[in-house]
């Protein structure tokens, strides 16, 4: 038996963002969507945090919780979000031992930590820019906003940021419709930037756009992040990207956090069975083309989640326990991880790994009904 | 080649609908009334026969004499093209029956500036504060006090402005006597710029201007709440907000400026249609403006004068439309490009 | 029907709209049961059926008025006939608005450009003047020719609106459908436009029936109202001219723009209601 949760580790000097049971909720007609519904997840300083999972699970939700821009009818139903920024100024040195929590610091104190402490490059970075201001002043307007300097010194640090973005000086004074959708995307990302916040947050920024660009504009964001040396937390269904950009990863579904780990452990030896669900959808093109499989079953509603496990009625695996008790997120055995990847940071919210009711032969059976699947 | 130049072609098809439109409305406005069956000169020298109590010897000639005076000699396509050609080769308007023989442009310009007054200030105020409320009605929404501004606007939008001059006329003008209900100026006075006179007119503009503002302040509320409210779901805003930037700010640099274009745009077409807006508020308040008088001109059959009127309003409503329909693609470069991409 | 229902469960605007409506309708239709007994069997409009400015008796509940005649008729019949205008007129408008609007939306091209330049022609003239210039020509100045006088120059509102909405209902997924799996022009129109395009009529109905009353109130207004009949407008022209201001009339000063300012608050209410429930952004509390 193993079903300690994480426990509730001191602020160290590592973690930038500490959540804990975060409830994001929206109020609708046919009752409360639970669309975060208990996230714990911690993000350490300098990392590129993953946080992947399928559409409607909430990763969005939750990053936008973080920046308080829930809109009504939602709203943060409770949980904490700790913030300890580098510094935090205006703030009377409120940034240190005991940490800003986001969720609920007022207004006027959150407003200045926005952009200069935590940035945000929004999912719609397409139509993140105003169609009738000129992309300087759109840069220089939150430039000085946020710090004192002459209108000549922002204009240099805009200028600086566009260039590590890859655009040119003329950019500045255009407005968004003359540039293309990679363009607004760097500008979006170069504006995003502009003051080396603490935590950056990307939200799918590169969705809508093409195969080419995107890659080319997930390379300028590593390079940016070395360079400044970001925390980012990067929200994106993509496993691919994760794979390429992601120190750390979390994997939501149903708005919990059903597993967190290095992005290597993730990929080579994922322990939930959502996980691995996820993480077989990938295509193989070193191997002969097969039907790429999905999870079966369908996605539940945040009306009404399934009781007990979220993922029980889409698992091979699943028992009596599994629809009875919701597993909660918790360490593992290094007996429980094979073939080498250490158990060293990793937590998950699965009965498999917390109780002794699975027998080897249970497991194999379940990868057994599950290829039993395929066509 | 026209194939090539969408940006022509659309410029060319906004003059060609521009004249069309003018010539089409002016030819029905001007047909109907000539083939209403009425006869303003002969009943009027009837009239004048009433009033003698006797036969005036040369009726006929006279009645013959003054119609080629009015233009309405000849035949209906005699007549209209005469009158075209004076209007386009000679800008004569004709002389006016009511105020024989006063050229009706002349009228018209004597007349015109205090329509311009009272309409232009009407809309110019209520213009601004349509704006400033719309922008935070919509912004705060959820609020009480947005929803009261917003049901009230509702409410009113849709009274015409007469029905409230009227009360305003009883309330303030009658029980209250504050303001004086008839007329532009106290007779006292001479027109000119001196202060006794501007004060008389500001005097008795209050009543007229507050009942034009009251009703039109409500639709520019409404246009306005709704437009802030279909920007507040643009991501653009929402990014403006993750930048930390005042609430202020953001309302007036990312709010208030994208309602700008379709508002002056609509600005445009409202103070074309200025000119015959408000007649029967110019009617009650007995204000000498172009209403005025052309209501006076109605009752008397004073072709010229009609025309004349109505000629001016199609052609000031169409100009504004016409003005607004050539600028937007240089203000606006995504709707040009979508020109030249159609 | 369901689109009725839905909007009446959804919107107070809408529920006060129709009720207030509902009720001014009910009197209007009751109202000969209360000014018969008093004026007997003759035109409510007829003057001098009892001597002027008698003050309020069980004969006459509110006295009666500077043409001799009973000043809570006045009122009844007022009602009346503005309804009855304002309805007739807003449906002769929406029936022609409707039928242009539809096929200039439906079938565009050529026709469509033809309709849609003449329809923009007519809202380029000034209609209040030609109104009154019509008023005051035509030989009987029948409720009827009021309100068909009035319907001429309101129906391109409801034209326009009705070929916006068709235009785009033409592009959507379902009637691409019925296009493709081969249904003919009127099975679409019957099955799939109309029933969609029905709630943009009742607006249109709603609108054109306000400006209606509003045109026949500013012609009556002027003292051109018709003339078999006594309506709210010819009542407050009557008021000024007996110089109510100064003698105090305030009744028939003030109830009846009271009593119109009620209707145009009420089909107002309905519009909104439909409208909001059509595009629940206009509402306050987005989301709900």
């Amino acid at each position: 038996m193993n079903d300690k949760t994480a426990p509730p580790a001191p602020a160290t000097h590592g973690d930038l963002l500490r959540v804990t049971d975060a409830r994001i909720w929206y109020k609708t007609i046919a009752g409360e969507a639970k669309v975060v519904d208990g996230v714990d997840v911690t993000i350490q300083r300098n990392e590129v945090f993953g946080l992947a999972g399928e559409s409607g699970c909430g990763k969005s939700t939750l990053v936008e919780g973080v920046l308080r821009l829930i809109k009504a009818p939602g709203y943060i139903r409770s949980g904490q979000a700790l913030f300890y920024p580098k510094d935090a100024p205006r703030m009377n040195g409120a940034g240190g031992e005991g940490g800003l929590d986001l969720f609920n610091i007022p207004f006027d104190k959150l407003r200045p930590l926005r952009w200069r402490n935590i940035a945000y490059i929004p999912q719609g970075a397409m139509n993140s820019l105003n169609p009738v201001m000129r992309i300087e002043d759109q840069i220089i307007d939150a430039i000085m906003e946020h710090m004192q300097m002459p209108k000549s010194a922002a204009q240099a640090k805009m200028q600086e940021r566009l260039a590590m973005v890859g655009l040119p000086p003329s950019v500045a004074r255009m407005y968004p419709h003359q540039l293309s959708g990679g363009m607004k995307q760097r500008v979006t990302i170069a504006a995003s930037v502009t003051l080396s916040p603490d935590l950056l947050v990307a939200d799918e920024p590169t969705t809508a756009l093409d195969v080419n660009v995107q890659r080319a504009i997930l390379q300028e964001l590593k390079d940016i992040r070395v360079k400044l040396g970001l925390t980012v937390v990067y929200v994106s269904h993509d496993m691919a990207v994760h794979a390429e950009l992601a120190d750390r990863m979390g994997i939501m579904y149903a708005g919990a956090m059903m597993e967190i780990g290095t992005t290597t452990q993730i990929f080579k030896n994922p322990l939930h069975p959502y996980t691995q669900g996820l993480i077989r959808t990938i295509p193989d093109i070193n191997k002969p083309r097969v039907r790429v499989e999905g999870i079966p079953g369908l996605a539940p509603s945040p009306l009404n989640w399934p009781v007990g496990c979220r993922f029980h009625p889409r698992c091979p695996f699943a028992k009596e326990i599994c629809k009875a008790v919701e597993p909660k997120l918790s360490t593992v055995r290094p007996d429980q991880v094979g073939n080498g990847q250490g158990a060293a940071g990793r937590l998950v919210a699965c009965h498999i790994y917390s109780t002794n009711e699975w027998s080897k032969e249970d497991l194999a059976k379940g990868e057994l009904q599950r290829s039993e699947l395929k066509p | 080649m026209l194939k090539q130049h969408p940006l022509l072609r659309y410029y060319l098809g906004k003059i060609a609908a521009y004249m069309l439109t003018i010539w089409g409305a002016f030819t029905i406005t001007f047909f109907l009334f000539r083939l209403l069956p009425v006869n303003p000169i002969e009943s009027w020298v009837k009239a004048l026969e009433r009033q003698y109590a006797k036969t005036i010897a040369a009726g006929p000639e006279m009645v013959n004499f003054y119609k080629e005076q009015f233009g309405l000699n000849g035949t209906l396509l005699e007549q209209y093209v005469r009158y075209l050609y004076n209007v386009i080769i000679k800008q004569d308007l004709g002389p006016s029956f009511i105020n024989f023989p006063t050229p009706v442009q002349d009228l018209i310009m004597q007349r015109l500036g205090w329509t311009l007054l009272l309409m232009g200030t009407s809309i110019a105020i209520s213009w601004v504060l349509g704006l400033l409320l719309g922008l935070v009605a919509g912004w705060f929404r959820e609020k009480r006090w947005s929803g009261v501004l917003t049901n009230v606007s509702i409410a009113l939008s849709q009274i015409p402005a007469y029905l409230i001059a009227l009360f305003l006329v009883l309330f303030f003008g009658y029980q209250l006597a504050l303001f004086p209900t008839r007329g532009a100026y106290d007779a006292q006075f001479t027109v000119g710029l001196n202060l006794p006179f501007i004060m008389s007119m500001l005097w008795h503009s209050v009543l007229p201007i507050s009942a034009i503002v009251l009703v039109t302040l409500a639709a520019w509320i409404l246009s306005t709440r709704s437009l802030i409210i279909t920007l507040l779901g643009e991501d653009y805003l929402h990014y403006a907000e993750a930048k930390g930037l005042r609430t202020q700010n953001i309302m007036r640099r990312y709010g208030l400026r994208n309602a700008m274009l379709p508002q002056a745009t609509a600005l445009a077409l409202t103070l074309g249609a200025a000119l015959s807006g408000q007649l029967l508020v110019e009617v009650l308040f007995v204000y000498p403006g172009l209403g005025e008088l052309l209501s006076r001109a109605i009752q008397y059959f004073d072709f010229n004068a009609i025309m004349g009127i109505i000629l001016l309003s199609i052609f000031s409503v169409m100009t504004a439309s016409l003005i607004i329909d050539l600028l937007i693609p240089i203000i606006d470069p995504r709707i040009r490009t979508a020109i030249q991409s159609s | 029907m369901r689109f009725l229902t839905n909007t009446w469960k959804s919107s107070g605007k809408f529920r006060f709209g129709v009720i207030v409506l509902a009720i001014l309708i009910f009197i209007a239709f009751i109202a000969p049961l209360i000014y018969r007994p008093i004026i007997g069997d003759v035109s409510p409009a007829r003057p001098g059926v009892f001597p002027r400015w008698l003050p309020a008796s069980a004969k006459n509940p509110l006295g009666t008025d500077g043409h001799g005649r009973d000043i809570l008729t006045d009122f009844l019949a007022g009602l009346q006939t503005t309804l009855f205008i304002g309805f007739l007129a807003g449906f002769l408008a929406t029936s022609v608005g409707v039928i242009v609007g539809f096929i200039s939306g439906y079938k565009g091209g050529k026709l469509d450009t033809a309709l849609i330049t003449f329809t923009n022609i007519l809202l380029v003239i000034p209609a209040y003047p030609i109104l009154v210039g019509l008023t005051l020509v035509v030989p009987s100045k029948s409720m009827l020719t009021v309100a068909l006088i009035v319907a001429l120059f309101s129906w391109p509102f409801a034209a326009r609106t009705i070929r916006a909405q068709v235009m785009s209902m033409k592009e959507q997924p379902y009637v691409e459908l019925a296009k493709v799996t081969g249904q003919g022009d009127l099975k679409i129109i019957f099955t799939e436009i109309l029933p969609n395009l029905l709630p943009y009529v009742l607006i249109s109905f709603a609108f054109a029936t306000v400006g209606a009353m509003v045109a026949e109130v500013g012609i009556a207004l002027i003292g051109l109202g018709a003339s078999d009949a006594i309506s709210l407008g010819m009542m407050i022209n009557y008021a000024s001219g007996w110089g109510a201001f100064t003698r105090g009339l305030y009744l028939l000063l003030l109830l009846p723009p009271a009593i119109l300012v009620l209707i145009f608050l009420a089909l107002t209410m309905i519009n909104r209601g439909m409208e909001e429930y059509l595009n629940p952004r206009l509402q306050n509390v987005t989301g709900q």
